[in-house]
């Protein structure tokens, strides 16, 4: 039997709709941009001087002299703030059409009625539709924009914002400091569960355009929430620059669960620095599917600061043509009796480039403390490239360490096996890999596995022939 | 000592060992690093013929405060050439065990599978274990896997233990016996398997 070529689908999301502002600053970054950023935005001093602090260390700092290549970004020629709406609305109906037809062709209106909390839409540099059960509301959970959140909760934002991602531990975090826009704040006060998850919406539609969305979670004691982010972009010829921060604090006995299913369209550079900070028995749980961008460096780590802490990191990347996923995960273990785990799974196919890069250190203090890192990737074919940087600091002398990795092909024997049964051999590599990726994808609620596993049997389509 | 296809190394002083399987060939090295000094060893096995099998198994057990710096090398010349090292070492005191993992497939390998593990159990604060596993796969249908593991006892264990009378020093043959014992079960030839055995209990009841 021969397969049938087929020809890989488009990618579903890279429409772009008409270019609407009511504010566009001007192409390139200084001073004056910042200025003018924070003015229009009506910030605190303290906001504004920390976003001249952040840009001047953004100046003194330097590219990452590791990873992927980064020479292609143009920052002379990224718009970095770019208002597309007056404000935020709290019902659809409010937006302009475009806007509200680009979301509708998302899907997130139809998501919000049927399994979500809250939903938060970012358009560009701002939070445009934003959304919460009313019934949360009233168990004191905050969920605002990033800028709604300086205005209205200033106490806790002035607290914690840039605790745990200093505006200085890299290019990309001083970057977004000096420029941020947008993003969530999310406060999740003691003992209150969040059922259902809580979801942010990230589209870019501009052509050049930079998004330095801006996340703070602050998860109270004994609360429990699941934060839930997707991300697509159009497809231009240029490209285009994400680079958010995400701090969470997981107090004692929290759990926060962040899960990033990212489809960004190949154009974009996804540079994105993503912490936890975690109390005593607190947990914090990464989810991160990878699956577009031409780029993307992404290590989401969780620092472990409080005894019988817990940390886990649950990861896919997919790379086809021209992608390069440069993914991994740190824990750093500070207190006795923390644990973490780190899952990564990768698929490169058509010349696609995935790396696992990834940090477990242990200080003497964090006695008998266990880690657990798992690497697994699956190559389709001759002219893909995976590589694996796992680092390990072990500064404990009771610390239970464990670390697999494994890289492999799908077997003849497997697809003999599936194809003998009738099932087309396209079929069957779609099986096998998402079999392959079935560890983290049941970690998903539902609607999001079956929206992973249909987004990479897209990718596969075409990869018999 | 050499028999059909299985040949025991016992290494107590810097060393080189290199061998070459042939088509078809399959063949398992046992080596015992036990030294009273400190010393640097390399083995390296080339799998040159298709269908070659090599199957490593080591145990480390450095018998003073020494340094102890071993790599192998299992290099894949050849087609659907299959290769396992399964290493395991015992640290005591304030010794130093250095393990570098080679796997090596080259350009005309396919369907080659090859698989290195290294377990440590560290019984001292000071003991310290450092394992670099280095893979350079230049094709893409093959399966490679690594995987290291570092523990103490751990405290379930000896709590359990405890609980029914066992003293630390007790415990400690015990775990250690059932640990060396994962790596000599699965040596085929009983004489070698019985001599690596009873050489490795002589040396932990001294320890």
């Amino acid at each position: 039997m021969k397969p049938k070529k087929i020809t890989p689908k488009a990618y579903a999301y890279g429409f772009h709709k008409e270019e609407q502002s009511v504010y566009k600053a001007q192409k390139g970054l200084n001073a004056a941009i910042i200025d003018e950023i924070s003015n229009r935005k009506k910030e605190p001093l303290w906001m504004k001087q920390f976003r001249l602090k952040s840009f001047a260390l953004y100046q003194k700092k330097q590219m990452p002299s590791w990873g992927p290549d980064l020479s292609g970004i143009d920052f002379a020629n990224i718009y970095y703030y770019l208002k597309p709406t007056g404000g935020t609305v709290s019902k659809w109906k409010n937006l302009p059409k475009s806007i509200l037809d680009t979301y509708e062709r998302i899907g997130v209106p139809e998501a919000e009625k049927k399994f979500l909390s809250g939903v938060s839409a970012q358009y560009e540099s701002e939070v445009v539709y934003k959304s919460i059960q009313k019934s949360l509301s009233k168990k004191g959970v905050v969920f605002l924009s990033m800028d709604d959140g300086l205005r209205k909760r200033p106490d806790i934002v002035k607290e914690y914002f840039g605790t745990v991602v200093p505006p200085g531990d890299n290019k990309f975090s001083a970057l977004n400091s000096a420029v941020w826009s947008g993003g969530s704040f999310l406060y999740v006060p003691k003992n209150v569960k969040v059922d259902l998850p809580l979801q942010a919406y990230f589209r870019i539609n501009a052509q050049n355009m930079g998004q330095f969305e801006r996340t703070l979670i602050v998860a109270d004691e004994g609360s429990f929430v699941h934060y839930v982010e997707g991300c697509t972009a159009p497809i231009y010829s240029t490209d285009s620059l994400h680079a958010a921060v995400v701090e969470i604090l997981v107090k004692k006995g929290a759990r926060v669960r962040y899960t990033t299913v990212q489809n960004w369209s190949t154009n974009v550079f996804n540079l994105v620095t993503k912490r936890a900070k975690v109390e005593e028995e607190g947990v914090m749980e990464w989810v991160d599917g990878n699956l577009g961008s031409k780029c993307t460096m992404k290590y989401p780590s969780v620092i472990l600061t409080g005894r019988k802490a817990r940390g886990e990191v649950l990861s896919i990347a997919y790379a086809g043509r021209g992608q390069i996923q440069d993914a991994g995960a740190k824990m750093i273990h500070m207190a006795p009796d923390t644990t973490s785990r780190i899952i990564s799974k990768s698929i490169c196919k058509d010349g696609g480039r995935t790396s696992y890069r990834g940090l477990v250190r242990i200080i003497p203090t964090a006695t008998h403390a266990s880690s657990h890192v798992q690497c697994d990737a699956l190559i389709l074919d001759g002219k893909s490239r995976s590589d694996t940087y796992p680092y390990m600091d072990i500064q404990s002398d009771d610390a239970s360490i464990a670390h697999e990795a494994a890289v492999s092909k799908i077997s003849d024997e497997q697809l003999f096996y599936l194809t003998s049964r009738g099932i087309p051999e396209e079929e069957a590599v779609s099986m096998v890999v998402n079999g392959f990726i079935e560890p983290i994808v049941k970690e998903l609620p539902l609607e999001y596995a079956v929206e992973l596993n249909r987004l990479i049997e897209l990718q596969m389509e075409g990869s018999v022939g | 000592m050499r028999l059909q296809n299985i040949e025991f190394i016992h290494i107590h002083e810097d060393q080189r060992y290199s061998d070459t399987l042939p088509e078809g060939e399959e063949k398992t090295y046992v080596f015992l690093v036990a030294p009273k000094q400190s010393l640097r060893a390399e083995i390296s096995v080339s799998l040159e013929g298709r269908n070659a099998k090599a199957q490593l198994l080591g145990i480390i057990i450095p018998q003073r405060n020494i340094e102890v710096h071993l790599s192998t090398t299992q290099l894949h010349k050849s087609p659907d050439s299959v290769s396992v090292c399964l290493l395991r070492s015992l640290v005591l005191n304030d010794s130093l065990v250095s393990y570098q993992g080679n796997i090596f497939i080259g350009k005309r390998s396919q369907g080659s599978d090859a698989f290195q593990h290294h377990d440590s159990m560290l019984l001292s604060g000071h003991a310290r274990v450092q394992t670099r596993p280095i893979l350079e796969i230049l094709h893409h249908a093959v399966s490679c896997k690594h995987g290291v593991s570092m523990h103490p006892i751990p405290d379930d264990v000896l709590w359990y233990a405890k609980t029914r009378l066992l003293h630390q020093k007790q415990i400690e043959r015990i775990y250690v016996d059932g640990f060396i014992r994962k790596i000599t079960d699965m040596i085929p030839d009983s004489h070698i398997r019985d001599l690596v055995y009873n050489q490795c209990r002589n040396i932990t009841k001294t320890l």
